[in-house]
């Protein structure tokens, strides 16, 4: 397979953004020597305010003992207060920052292509020979960012224009929907998803369903592989190798946000993996199509704004580009500073402060999975959490409604977010539901009611409310977080009670019904669970059948045992196809696809 | 006869202003919650993302201050404020951690609005003209009353540098394809990074050395009403310094262009980077901070966006700015900055706040004089070598802020885009006129898009010569540009500012032989 032709993947907003004419004129000559350079709008270096920055490094680093940082050169003193000359960034900190991911995912981007017409043939040891059987690697370039969001902005700018279809998991940073994706019209395309991200069945089966539809394919999946926000899931290995090749087959960006990467811990806090960390799918792309995100704002802070983009040379050049254009780049201060803070550490002291922030994490998961076995066993359901900040909980009551859970549990003195705040079909409904509003109230000029409306407008929508919420375990300490939950616990218990009790099998029936306008591919509840690795396979085998027989059903199924595997399938399934029945009419009028309601976590 | 301008229906209604985008770009529902919830009392915070403040990597910050200046008093300030110290923890912590306020960190945020208030005595903050003239002719409704009634109010949002704000009013303001007023000559990095790219429309406004023509910009309106055409909603200018020409305007220049944006219903973005940069009477009587207002200053109706940057003042390093203007507007800018970028990096608002605090008001003011006589000292020296080496081929305005001059070639039909390459063969650098032309900029970017349709239809085709040929055709589209810009203030030393003009005389010259030349062809 060729590697990707950015090209022809611009916006034409991006396809517009060029070089502006002056930066070409002034790098081509301001470099050469005695040149009296009377072009720039750079203030003298000797104006700025500040003469040198010490710091005290905190005793959390495991840098050298002596722990101040000077920075005192005169040329580093101006460079922290000076604009940023180069697109990329400041250069010594773009080579760490190349230098690392490097390091940690070897990019199959920087090794040689396979040439397809020789791969077969035997290897002969002769260099001349190997030399032509292998094309030039695609290669890999980093630009610095002021964070991720920043990035995420300029990205979707480049990739998008308004309109587009995007693929994410169903459950997502709400920010990219509510702050980029939605302002920009976008079709959002829910993939659904289980404890290892999102489902390559499910995947398929969408867009081979909006294929035969002949409905715009979507060019560009977004996906928070490690740690994900707010589901907690790790893809692994496999997971990932599975949803790279249908991004192949689909020739789909592939675009990982990964800002949890340096919070994972696997195995809890005896045996945190420092910089021995699961790869992103950089390290498997072979195509040149995945644009990868870090920031240091979950490592060093989030104060600092500072991230960047890895990717092909092509992708890396225009965002570049649009970093330079938006924003002249992430301010110096931070870049000077924090390049200085991690040359200092060196990579042994910059493993040390990973391994101890992992540690830390790692044992604040282990205080809130503890504290939620004792006071929300019974109540809810959860994972236990392998990377990042965040726990997912799905409240076990039928038909349980999680965005009470503002209410309640703030009543009780402790903060969550409900599954409704971050599920991209409520996000996307309740963005339907405020242009409705201003519609209506532009119509006419009585106000009010506006929160009813919503939920009436949510219901027209065809969603089931959430039962899912999130907890954050690393922004208060382990006492703190014990009587948070045993709050949550009292605050779960009171909504739990009050719930509407709905016949699952019958809520998923009358929804495909009395559904018009989206598709919703509806899993069975399944009251009584246990937890069990098998349930895993028996899960996406099901998924699997259930997307070859009715492509937008899926269900990710979780079962207790093998007997009741069997009966879950057929409910399933006769379930999925009836939903699939009542969309297949439905779906061609553009409708979104959906999924929605009483979904299983497995 | 202004008081008739003066009724209620002039007020903005900004709701009538945000582009597609900006109407559907509402407050993330979950940013809300954090901000409603984060620190309440009582309130085990288990919601948010944020990493608990302990686990920052440092622990203080102590910053030694320059002593920029040979002036005795500025040298005074900075001797006594010697060095700064942020070691209370939860300002360490604030240095390091999220950006809570989509306005910014409060602290600085505060200052800043302080500072516009003071400054420019914003006209939105004082009762509006009306109210005394409504009395007597009672003819209102209750509603327009009542909006008479309230001042519009000024509120203030920090940005990470100017440039950022731009491109978030862009986005706010302005549709793709939407028609933009600015100065013909202007800064090229808002028209190149963030107007074309948008596809807007943009209309150049003639200017003298006093900014932009009124006469000439009601001329172009008048005309493209009467045609038919879509009226601008947008004029973008840089009242102070302006860059690339140095002009300033003036208090009854801008008046009359304020009037006429009421006339045309016109929203004014004033780009005021180089408003501290003011010296109107050279080195030895600088301003400080007793300076020349800007719009906002005259903005009865707030339709004003003012932007101010701290790059041209502090250091470009920080990213650090803000945007003034009615609450409607700012409030938008804020949701969109803290949409793209959540805001301004804590590190550089919670230093420099606390530098601000430190100085007070009579160190901040010692270093802007400092820098103003920095400023004015170098403009002159640069004048004098221009004297000395450009008189008889060139000529030039007195310059009284900012940090460029801006240089006429004289003679019939002289081109000074060559100066970029001649300027390099003899070892100096200038921005020709054509690098910030709109007419230029515009005609560049129109030949780039078609170069991209003919190389999609004809791939064979080598690009290089037929940009070649097409950069001769543009350039004479947009006819030859015989001026240049010269920045005086980075360079070192008065020695290599003579020496620099020395140079520029000989390339200066070849360009008008260049000139001579083709006419005689």
């Amino acid at each position: 397979m060729a590697p990707v032709n950015w090209e022809d993947r611009w916006s034409t907003e991006a396809q517009l953004k060029q070089l502006p004419s002056l930066h070409g004129i002034v790098s081509k000559f301001s470099t050469m020597a005695g040149m009296i350079g009377m072009h720039g709008g750079l203030p003298p270096a000797d104006s700025f305010p500040f003469s040198s920055f010490n710091a005290g490094i905190s005793a959390a680093g495991h840098g050298p003992a002596d722990t101040e940082l000077q920075i005192v050169e005169p040329q580093l003193v101006s460079a922290a207060q000076q604009y940023n000359m180069n697109a990329e960034g400041y250069a010594p900190l773009v080579s760490w920052a190349y230098n690392m991911v490097a390091s940690l995912h070897q990019p199959a981007t920087l090794l040689p292509q396979p040439n397809p017409n020789t791969s077969t043939a035997p290897t002969t040891p002769s260099s001349s020979s190997s030399c032509s059987s292998e094309a030039e690697p695609i290669g890999m370039q980093v630009v610095m960012t002021q964070g991720s969001s920043a990035a995420l902005d300029c990205l979707f700018r480049m990739l998008l224009n308004p309109g587009d279809p995007v693929l994410l998991e169903e459950y997502t940073y709400a920010h990219v929907v509510e702050a980029d994706l939605l302002p920009m019209r976008c079709e959002l395309l829910p993939v659904p998803m289980d404890s290892h991200g999102l489902l390559p069945a499910a995947l398929d089966a969408m867009l081979t369903q909006r294929s035969v539809a002949g409905l715009a394919l979507p060019r560009l999946l977004y996906c928070i592989p490690t740690g994900q926000n707010p589901t907690g899931a790790v893809m692994g290995p496999e997971r990932m190798r599975q949803v790279y090749e249908l991004a192949r087959k689909w020739d789909l960006i592939i675009l990982e946000d990964d800002a949890y990467f340096w919070l994972q811990y696997p195995q809890g806090p005896e045996a945190v993996p420092g910089l021995n960390l699961r790869p992103g799918f950089l390290s498997i792309d072979v195509d040149g199509r995945v644009i990868r995100l870090d920031t240091l704002s979950k490592l060093l802070g989030p104060g600092f704004r500072l991230g960047w983009v890895a990717g092909p040379p092509a992708l890396a050049a225009k965002f570049a580009l649009y970093t330079a254009g938006t924003s002249i780049g992430a301010n110096m201060l931070s870049q000077v500073m924090i390049h200085q803070l991690l040359t200092k550490w060196g990579r042994q002291g910059f493993e040390g402060f990973v391994t101890q922030l992992q540690r830390r994490y790692a044992q604040q998961a282990a205080v809130a999975e503890a504290a939620a076995a004792q006071h929300l066993a019974g109540l809810a359901e959860w994972q236990a959490a392998e990377a990042g900040m965040f726990m997912w909980l799905r409240m076990t009551a039928p038909g349980a409604d999680s965005s009470k859970l503002i209410e309640a549990s703030s009543a009780e003195g402790v903060m969550i977010v409900p599954g409704n705040l971050i599920s991209v079909p409520h996000l996307q409904a309740a963005a339907r539901s405020r242009q409705q509003q201003q519609q209506r109230k532009a119509a006419s000029s009585t106000v009010g009611c506006s929160d009813l409306q919503q939920a009436q407008d949510q219901q027209a929508d065809g969603l089931a409310p959430s039962p899912y919420f999130r907890i954050s375990f690393v922004s208060v300490g382990p006492e703190a977080i014990k009587e948070g939950i045993k709050r949550l616990g009292r605050a779960v218990a009171a909504i739990s009670s009050s719930s509407s009790v709905v016949p699952a099998q019958l809520d998923v029936e009358l929804r495909a019904a009395a559904d018009k306008e989206n598709v919703h591919a509806k899993a069975v509840a399944v009251q009584e669970r246990e937890k069990e690795q098998e349930s895993c396979s028996a899960a996406t085998v099901a998924a699997e059948s259930l997307a070859a027989a009715a492509p937008l059903a899926v269900a990710d199924v979780s079962i207790g045992s093998a007997a009741s595997a069997a009966q879950q399938f057929v409910a399933a399934a006769a379930a999925a196809s009836a939903a699939a029945a009542a969309a297949a009419s439905s779906y061609g009028k553009g409708g979104v696809s959906m999924v929605a309601g009483v979904r299983v976590w497995r | 006869m202004e008081e008739a301008h003066g009724d209620s229906s002039k007020f903005v209604d900004w709701e009538q202003r945000w582009s597609r985008e900006a109407r559907r770009k509402q407050m993330p529902t979950l940013q809300s919650i954090v901000s409603k919830y984060q620190g309440a009392p009582g309130i085990i915070g288990m919601h948010g993302g944020l990493p608990p403040a302990d686990a920052f990597p440092f622990s203080a910050f102590k910053c030694s201050l320059q002593s920029s200046s040979n002036d005795a008093a500025a040298a005074a300030a900075a001797a006594a404020a010697g060095s700064l110290s942020i070691s209370d923890p939860p300002l360490v912590s604030a240095a390091q951690q999220y950006n809570m306020h989509a306005k910014g960190y409060p602290p600085l945020q505060s200052w800043a609005r302080d500072i516009v208030c003071e400054l420019h005595q914003p006209a939105t903050l004082k009762p509006h003209p009306q109210n005394s003239s409504s009395s007597s002719n009672n003819t209102g409704t209750a509603q327009q009353q009542q909006q008479q009634q309230q001042l519009i109010g000024l509120d203030v949002a920090i940005t990470p540098g100017a440039s950022a704000a731009l491109d978030a009013i862009a986005r706010v303001l302005l549709n793709p394809g939407d028609a933009v007023l600015l100065e013909e000559f202007t800064y090229n990095h808002h028209a190149e990074a963030h107007l074309l790219p948008m596809g807007c429309e943009l209309l150049p406004v003639p200017m003298d050395s006093a900014g932009l023509l009124p006469a000439a910009l009601d001329a172009m309106l008048t005309q493209r009403s009467s045609a038919g055409l879509a009226l601008p909603r947008l004029l973008y200018c840089i009242p102070t310094g302006q860059n690339p020409t140095g002009a300033v305007m003036g208090p009854e220049r801008m008046r009359q262009v304020y009037e006429l944006a009421r006339k045309w219903d016109l929203i004014i973005l004033e780009d005021d980077a180089y408003f501290w940069l003011q010296y109107p009477q050279g080195p030895e009587a600088v301003p400080g901070l007793n300076l020349r207002p800007g719009f906002l200053s005259i903005d009865v109706d707030g339709r004003v966006i003012r932007v101010d940057t701290l790059a041209k003042l502090l250091g470009p390093g920080f990213r650090l700015g803000w945007v003034a203007g009615p609450p409607a507007l700012v409030n938008k800018v804020a949701l969109y900055i803290a949409a793209i970028s959540v805001g301004a990096s804590s590190l550089s608002q919670v230093m420099i706040h606390q530098l601000l605090l430190q100085w007070g008001r009579p160190g901040l003011e010692a270093y802007v004089v400092q820098l103003q006589q920095r400023y004015a000292r170098s403009a002159a020296a640069a004048e004098a070598a221009a004297a000395a080496h450009l008189a008889d081929i060139a000529e030039w305005q007195p310059i009284r802020a900012g940090m460029f001059m801006w240089v006429k070639i004289k003679g019939e039909g002289v081109d000074a885009s060559p100066l970029m390459e001649l300027g390099a063969a003899e070892k100096v650098m200038v921005v020709t006129g054509n690098l910030s032309s709109v007419a230029h900029l515009q005609a560049t970017a129109h030949a780039q898009q078609q170069q991209a349709q003919d190389q999609q239809q004809q791939p064979e085709q080598q690009g290089s010569h037929m940009q070649q040929q097409q950069q001769q055709q543009l350039d004479k589209a947009a006819g030859p540009c015989p001026y240049f810009r010269v920045s005086f203030a980075s360079v070192a030393s008065d020695a290599d500012l003579q020496e620099g003009f020395a140079r520029l005389r000989r390339a200066v010259l070849r360009c008008q032989a260049l000139a001579a030349n083709g006419a005689a062809q």
